[in-house]
């Protein structure tokens, strides 16, 4: 494993910590550093480690959305209906089962968005 | 009389069959595929689909929601809503403008019968082959 490598896989880490709620002196801990150099070494992936898991996991869905797959579909309007509420936007959780239903039968008509 | 027919076009991810004039387009197909897409309640689907006077696009739709909310519930594990799946394929059947079954006489099938909503200058024979071959 070259440098580079090892300290991909070491920001890898300290992402998937952060997207589980680890602070950052548990992950200092479980990686056997001080605290101070995981702060200095790690300072993006500790402040936006959880997004940036949310973004890999968005992007996943997306995906498989795009290649049909309902419950992908579903997962992703979810998402998009609990970011909003989290940002203070009203969501009428009828309309986004609605919205689910509808986007799927799109998919199911001749010449329909797939 | 000559029909000015408008151009192929979608319309919120549905595709609008073609041979239409934009009037009816306008007026009657794309207002009704607003409302299937706010329908919330099965009852309300079922009707509709089975409704030969409404514009086959929305029809279709109708169809198609009944058939995401049936697999939806098999994917969670809920239970299944009480419908025919079987007669709500029958009642889209020959509905896609690409059907051997689509009426030269009206906007839907040939088997939707005489209440289907007739066409002011019926399709030629050749209009009828160029959408069998998804003009």
């Amino acid at each position: 494993m070259t440098r580079a490598q090892r300290h991909a896989l070491l920001q890898r880490q300290v992402v998937l910590m952060v997207a589980d709620d680890y602070p950052a002196e548990v992950i200092a801990e479980v990686m056997q550093i001080p605290l101070d150099r995981l702060k200095a070494m790690f300072a993006r992936q500790l402040k936006y480690g959880k997004a940036i898991v949310r973004a890999e996991e968005l992007l996943r869905l997306d995906a498989q959305s795009e290649s049909g797959k309902t419950a992908a579909t579903k997962r992703l309007l979810e998402t998009a209906a609990g970011a909003a509420k989290e940002l203070g936007v009203k969501s009428d959780k009828a309309k986004v089962d609605q919205a689910t239903i509808v986007a799927t039968a799109l998919t199911l008509i001749p010449g329909g968005r797939k | 009389m000559i029909v000015e027919y408008a151009a192929p076009e979608t319309y919120k991810g549905i595709k609008i069959h073609g041979y239409q004039t934009r009037e009816r387009i306008e007026g009657r197909v794309k207002p009704q595929i607003d409302h299937v897409m706010g329908l919330t309640k099965t009852e309300a689907l079922l009707v509709y689909v089975a409704d030969v006077r409404r514009p086959p696009e929305a029809r279709l739709l109708a169809g198609a929601m009944l058939e995401a909310l049936f697999n939806l519930a098999v994917q969670d594990r809920r239970e299944r809503p009480s419908i025919n799946m079987d007669l709500v394929r029958a009642h889209t059947a020959g509905l896609d403008e690409s059907s051997p079954w689509r009426s030269p006489w009206s906007y839907g099938c040939i088997a939707d019968g005489p209440d289907s909503e007739g066409r002011p200058i019926p399709l030629t024979h050749e209009e009828l082959k160029q959408s069998q071959m998804g003009r």
